[in-house]
């Protein structure tokens, strides 16, 4: 059972300099917070104050690292993204942009409703349930731009930031088995660097062992070619053929709203979209 | 698992697991192999080119195991690294290299094939290159004629002392690749590495260590750590492995000269060896029998 964030309308975002991650996990005062975070914040985790008083962690990139160690640790919900919002305010999710009010309302947070959020409603943005706040958990809707492998898949979502994800195999990273994997990325070396990354999971196993691949932002990629291969034709090469669905294209990771994982979600590459239920109690 | 020493007149496969190469640089290390008295011939795939790599991972694939199953091919030398040998490395015909080993040369991207071999055969490979002049392309003569043991320099004392291990390792990131995915525990190793590339050297570190897969290593010898990908300043790096190695309590040598710098020597690799902090020297046995 994950363990959900508790929020209350008016709780604002706190930015929080990596450093001082520990001091605001502790401090009761701070509801959100926001991080760019790397694998040294694991160094001395304090997963206890996390455990006891559980808040969402919001950060796309090296956050994966925080947000990978304690989905194993404890079951904390994360919130993968760089932004707060534009969410749908019923989504239950954090609602505003850092600072402003998280105009949350609290409703049921006990998983196996149904979810109701039809694709025609949505369009390319996200948008939340219709059904009753305390009926159900409440969900987003993610529209992604391309299927690369058909199909329809239920799972946890789970991931993030593939450099991070890529440096905790083997070393402390949570058991993916049965998740839809969330993937982004940011550049760092080139295209060889992910495709090192992506064959590392290939070798390791995890890409047979889930569900559904669902492909977010890479930031730093576009209009980046090298020998005349482009980030797509290293992530298609990977995934293409995959025997699960995998939707590309979402507005999922570094610059984008953030999005929980450690809920259910569903992944319907043919319809393409992500309906990811709150993470938030 | 050692191959035998090279005689002149025997064949050398030069092949291309990784990136392409210019004609120039291919013409440049079959010359040199030429001068030693070699008969190098290239890959069937040795010059395709897919994307960033040196043609589709069947056929670089290939080229590699032709190499390793001709039984009249007595060396393999990979022309350059790049990206990409890592994709390939768990189609390589293991059987092929246990019933007729024989020396494999590369770094870099290349390390990936040479660490896979050894985890999976324990043959022993040749960290380094041909055709680079200078005490690399002697080094590498030297090593697969003359069935010596070699000694490297290296000034920088991170944690002083001596050991002795079998000498693992090479490209930094490339050992990376094979954690969770085929790298066997390295009790009893001297892990060598090499190729810091800047920011992401921490995080390397941090993964091995939290992997639990040093735990019983003897030491650690580092080669170049400016890496391929942009540098990172020597004494940050010395702090760096200082503060993720330091606790092992097993001695660590770095300053020494193979990997990405101008003029490497080259080092056998899957070899006894020992490093010994006060004669700042890492030594290999030999890399043939």
């Amino acid at each position: 059972m994950p363990l959900s964030p508790r929020l209350s309308p008016g709780d604002r975002a706190t930015d929080v300099a990596a450093a001082d991650l520990n001091a605001a996990l502790r401090d009761p005062a701070i509801r959100v917070i926001r991080v760019a975070a790397d694998h040294r914040a694991l160094d001395d985790l304090d997963v206890e104050a996390v455990t006891a008083d559980p808040k969402p962690i919001l950060g796309a990139g090296g956050t994966t690292f925080v947000h990978l160690e304690l989905w194993r640790r404890c079951g904390l919900v994360a919130y993968h993204g760089d932004t707060v919002g534009p969410l749908a305010p019923e989504s239950g999710w954090p609602s505003a942009e850092t600072g402003g009010p998280l105009a949350a309302e609290s409703g049921g947070s006990e998983s196996g409703g149904s979810e109701t959020c039809g694709s025609e409603t949505c369009g390319s943005e996200t948008c939340g349930t219709e059904t009753g706040q305390a009926e159900g958990p409440r969900a987003t809707v993610t529209r992604g731009a391309e299927t690369w492998s058909s199909g329809r898949a239920e799972g946890l979502l789970l991931g993030g930031d593939l450099a991070a994800i890529r440096s905790m195999i083997g070393a402390g990273l949570p058991d993916l088995t049965g998740a839809i994997l969330l993937l982004t990325g940011e550049r760092t070396l080139g295209l060889g660097q992910v495709d090192r990354q992506l064959t590392h999971l290939r070798r390791a196993g995890i890409l047979t062992r889930v569900r559904g691949v669902a492909l977010g932002h890479f930031k730093g990629f576009n209009g980046y070619a090298d020998r005349g291969w482009t980030l797509t034709d290293v992530l298609a090469d990977h995934l293409r053929g995959l025997p699960v669905p995998v939707l590309a294209g979402l507005p999922v990771g570094p610059g984008h709203p953030a999005v929980p994982l450690g809920t259910t979600a569903v992944l319907d590459a043919d319809e393409r979209t992500l309906k990811v239920d709150a993470g938030v109690g | 698992m050692r191959g035998t020493r090279l005689r002149p007149g025997d064949r050398v496969r030069l092949v291309s697991p990784a990136s392409f190469s210019d004609d120039g640089w291919v013409e440049q290390v079959a010359s040199v192999l030429r001068g030693w008295g070699l008969q190098p011939e290239t890959g069937t795939h040795a010059r395709d080119r897919h994307g960033f790599m040196a043609g589709r991972d069947e056929d670089r694939l290939a080229d590699l195991n032709d190499a390793l199953r001709d039984p009249g091919v007595r060396a393999v030398v990979a022309i350059r690294g790049g990206a990409g040998a890592y994709r390939i490395v768990d189609g390589i015909d293991f059987d092929a290299v246990r019933a007729d080993p024989k020396p494999v040369v590369g770094f870099s991207d290349i390390v990936a094939v040479q660490v896979a071999l050894w985890a999976r055969t324990g043959l022993a490979t040749l960290h380094g290159c041909v055709g680079a002049g200078g005490r690399t392309d002697d080094s590498a003569r030297r090593l697969l004629f003359d069935a010596e043991p070699i000694t490297l320099p290296g000034e920088t004392v991170i944690v002083p002392g001596r050991a002795t291990g079998v000498l693992v390792g090479g490209n930094a990131g490339s050992v990376n690749g094979f954690v969770g995915a085929g790298l066997p525990a390295l009790a009893g190793a001297i892990l060598c590495m090499e190729g810091a590339q800047g920011d992401h050297f921490d995080r390397l570190l941090w993964t091995l260590r939290r992997s639990g897969l040093l735990e019983g290593i003897r030491g650690f010898a580092f080669g170049d750590l400016g890496g391929a990908d942009g540098g990172l300043d020597a004494d940050d790096a010395v702090a760096i492995i200082r503060d993720r190695l330091g606790g092992l309590g097993v001695p660590i040598l770095g300053g020494l000269p193979f990997g990405h710098v101008a003029d490497q020597v080259c080092l056998p690799l899957g070899v006894p060896g020992m490093i010994d902090t006060e004669a700042g020297a890492l030594t290999a046995e030999p890399v043939v029998r």
